[in-house]
């Protein structure tokens, strides 16, 4: 039994927790609840409270499809949670995800861009669940280097529980810092996260592919631009990235990644999570992405015209020939973009193409006439040019 | 000693660098090449924001209220930011002295969705204008911050000799933008190149 | 070195200060006795490093809540006024609405405290009036709660380290002028909002140096009792 202090509330909430499990906790079984009156339950509830503030963000994706869909997954991966965890979609272009210990479970739209299929977005999910099963954030806790960050556990509670008062997810980098496990807790829960996918019937090689991916896009952008995000937390990635691909090794029966469906019922927010991408302007990095996408989707018109547009908008010697071919394939796929006709508009005309420019941008008010800039476009088209 | 830098220089920003003064209904120069009429109802920040004297902001109720961005000229390869043009440019889009209007609608709505950190941005209405006596732009964008206050805005420009002449306003929908929209029309309607 | 720093910023807010606003001396209320209703307290206890990481502050946020309730219940008991908890909101739009509001007024709080209370900040065209709002559109919420007034609370604690601060300024191009007065200070205020046209009749900030700590019953008395001083009969 370890003494802890008793400093201030939190402390001994943790202690006594300790102190009633003997140190050492049982995972989390299905329909866990803390017990009430419990200094887990108090936890339980500031982050309820955070929860209702999540639940009232305007950055939430309230798309009933996306959001039922990275549900299924969950559930697919762990039924036996399935009912115990609550999924928020949240419109933000990183790479991340996380589940609280009362099963508020967030992901990013960042990282459903970034998945190539649904083992992938598996892979993640069932690392948090793992994260969770096992209860790392309270072991966190319990552990004195770690109290501090209890304690904003339950500031972030107290700050949402006004009812939502503005800031929860602009302290979303803070409450994905909040559980910095450590580096046995991270192998415990790709290990629990491999076993969910393999159960599920997941190729769990694609778990080594989602840290191989973001490797290499991470290489792609300039030190500096490495903002905040799940590499913050998760450090290691090439350690763990070869670690995952010798236990993928040993699996044995059919799997299926099932990219079909993942990319189709991506389908509706892909432009979404595209333009999402691009406004970042990190266009190094949003160019490895989208290279990725163009493999699994090479007639797919929006990857093909925010591919052009990356290079559009970079804007470094050759891009503008580079996003003119892409731009140009864009516009002859089945289903193109009015906006790519703009693009294309735009380098006619910064090339003093005044011929090619009309055709384009009468091209876009047709196919959009309702298009918010109709009347600035329709500026350029210029006769006798 | 990061805490005493960090007093350092809010002190300097309270007291010293920042305050506000009022501006009367004549023309007011915004650094050499845009005036405008001034409106009462809004005060300038003085003092250097930046290294940039072509770049104002006015204020009618405080700036998480209505602020009003007035720029007497981007050039080449600088940004929205003064700030930022001086030491930390990364990722701010870069204006190019031979952007269309179109281009520079673009410039603007991006740099203002990039300096505000969101997604949840969506320009509104983009169409030619006079602005100045020549030919410019002018759009309405809506806005979420970080703070989930939902804000309304209208941005206005027009490129002259490769420099970017550019007023945007935005302000909470709940009341402020309403209430101060007729002095920004006003303002932009008066702008003089 | 961080309460030296502290002590600075004190003293510099302290200096020629004025006192809480007060543009009604006696409510008004629609059936006699005014109904003033307390909107959700928005209590917030953080740090923010460069890295815009959200980190805590120590060990001092536990109970923040609790006793800022407490202190206010302790207050509302002292008054002869219909002080009420936010009652059942009924329909969405008016959830939505309170909502809304509440986050706004994180933003018109934030405005006040610095337009009116911090020296050489004062607005020209604001010398002579004090003329926030709420905007008229928070007319329903007095309907729904059959209140005259609302009083809004809003309590955060941070401390932004010093790298945050060559980011709030880049940032103050777009709106957060202001970012910088989030440093290293307790902000709190409180506003009476006159539910039949959004107008604030009533405010105060805190002073750094009359807050409590917020984790006790007794600092958070102080700070509350502090907070409402000289609040309308
Ligand atoms: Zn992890």
């Amino acid at each position: 039994m370890r003494r802890i202090p008793r400093r201030g509330f939190l402390a001994g909430a943790l202690a006594g927790c300790a102190d009633a499990a003997t140190g050492a906790m049982t995972p989390v079984g299905a329909g866990y609840r803390p017990e009430a009156g419990s200094d887990e339950a108090e936890l339980w509830r500031a982050l309820d409270r955070m929860e209702e503030g999540t639940r009232q963000s305007r950055f939430l994706l309230r798309e009933p499809a996306i959001v039922d869909y990275v549900r299924d997954v969950a559930c697919r991966l762990a039924p036996e949670q399935c009912g115990d965890l609550r999924v928020y979609v949240v419109r933000t272009a990183q790479f991340n995800a996380s589940m609280a210990p009362n099963g508020m479970m967030q992901v990013w739209t960042g990282l459903l861009l970034r998945c190539e299929n649904e083992a992938q977005l598996a892979t993640v999910i069932g690392h948090e669940i793992g994260h969770y099963i096992e209860r790392h954030s309270l072991k966190g806790m319990l552990d004195r280097r770690n109290k501090a960050t209890a304690g904003m556990i339950l500031s972030l509670g107290l700050g949402a529980a006004g009812g939502g008062l503005g800031s929860e997810l602009a302290q979303l980098a803070g409450y994905a810092s909040m559980f910095s496990f450590n580096r046995d807790q991270e192998r415990e829960a790709d290990a629990v996260g491999l076993g969910l996918m393999e159960r599920a019937g997941y190729p769990t090689i694609e778990a080594a592919k989602v840290w191989e991916n973001l490797i290499a896009e991470n290489k792609a952008m300039p030190q500096r631009e490495r903002g905040p995000g799940f590499f913050a937390t998760h450090p290691a990635q090439e350690e763990r990235a070869e670690t995952l691909r010798r236990q993928a090794a040993q699996q044995a029966g059919p799997a299926d990644a099932r990219q079909g469906e993942y990319l189709a019922r991506l389908r509706p927010i892909r432009r979404l999570l595209l333009q999402d991408e691009l406004a970042l302007r990190q266009f190094d990095r949003s160019l490895i992405v989208l290279g990725r996408l163009a493999e699994a989707l090479p007639e797919d018109a929006a990857t093909q015209h925010f591919t052009g547009e990356a290079y559009r908008l970079r804007d470094q010697p050759g891009d503008a020939d580079r996003a003119l071919g892409m731009l140009g394939r864009a516009a002859r796929l089945p289903d193109a973009l009015a906006e790519t006709q703009r693009s294309l508009g735009m380098i006619h005309l910064a090339r003093r193409d005044q011929r090619a420019a009309n055709a384009a941008f009468r091209r876009y008010i047709e196919l959009a006439p309702a298009a918010q800039d109709r009347l600035l476009i329709q500026s350029f088209i210029r006769e006798g040019a | 000693m990061k805490a005493i830098r960090a007093a350092i220089l809010s002190l300097g920003l309270l007291a010293g660098c920042t305050a506000y003064e009022a501006i009367p209904g004549q023309p007011q120069a915004i650094g050499n090449g845009l005036s405008v009429v001034g409106e009462p109802e809004f005060n300038r920040r003085t003092g250097a924001i930046g290294r940039r004297a072509e770049f104002q902001q006015w204020t009618a109720d405080g700036f998480e209220l209505n602020a009003l961005h007035l720029y007497g000229g981007i050039g080449e390869g600088e940004t929205l930011s003064p700030v930022a043009d001086r030491d930390n440019r990364r990722e701010l889009p870069v204006f190019r002295a031979n952007s269309n209007l179109a281009e520079a609608a673009e410039f603007v709505q991006a740099s203002i969705a990039k300096l505000g950190g969101t997604a949840l941005i969506e320009a509104r209405d983009i169409r030619p204008i006079a602005f100045g006596g020549r030919d410019g732009f002018r759009f309405e964008f809506r806005i979420t911050l970080k703070d989930e206050v939902e804000r309304d805005g209208i941005a206005a420009g027009a490129v002259a000799s490769g420099r970017l002449y550019l007023i945007f306003y935005h302000a909470p929908r709940q009341h402020y933008f309403e209430r101060r929209k007729p002095a920004v029309e006003r303002i932009i309607a008066s702008a003089r190149l | 070195m961080r309460a030296l720093a502290a002590i600075a910023l004190v003293a510099l807010l302290a200096a020629c200060a004025p006192g809480p606003h007060r543009g009604v001396p006696v409510l008004q209320g629609q059936a006699g006795v005014p109904v003033v209703v307390l909107m959700p307290v928005d209590v917030e206890l953080y740090e923010i490093t460069a890295g815009g990481m959200v980190e805590p502050k120590g060990e001092w946020t536990d109970r923040a809540r609790p006793a800022v309730e407490t202190a206010l219940a302790r207050f509302k008991n002292s008054r002869g006024i219909g002080f009420r908890n936010l009652g059942g909101v009924g329909d969405t739009e008016t959830r939505d609405l309170i909502l809304r509001t509440i986050r706004l007024h994180g933003a018109v709080g934030q405005a006040i405290a610095i337009h009116r209370f911090s020296p050489g900040q004062t607005l020209p065209s604001k010398r002579e009036r004090f003329d926030w709002s709420l905007g008229a559109e928070v007319a329903p919420i007095g309907r729904a709660q059959r209140a005259d007034y609302a009083l809004f609370v809003h309590l955060h604690d941070s401390y932004s380290s010093g790298g945050r601060v060559a980011m709030a300024v880049a940032a103050s191009v777009l709106t957060l002028g202001r970012a910088y007065i989030q440093m290293g200070r307790q902000e709190g205020f409180a506003s009476l909002v006159d539910l039949r046209t959004g107008e604030i009749v009533w405010f105060n900030r805190l002073l750094e140096s009359a807050g409590g700590d917020l984790r006790t019953p007794e600092g958070a008395g102080r700070t509350i009792a502090a907070l409402l001083q000289d609040f309308p009969r």
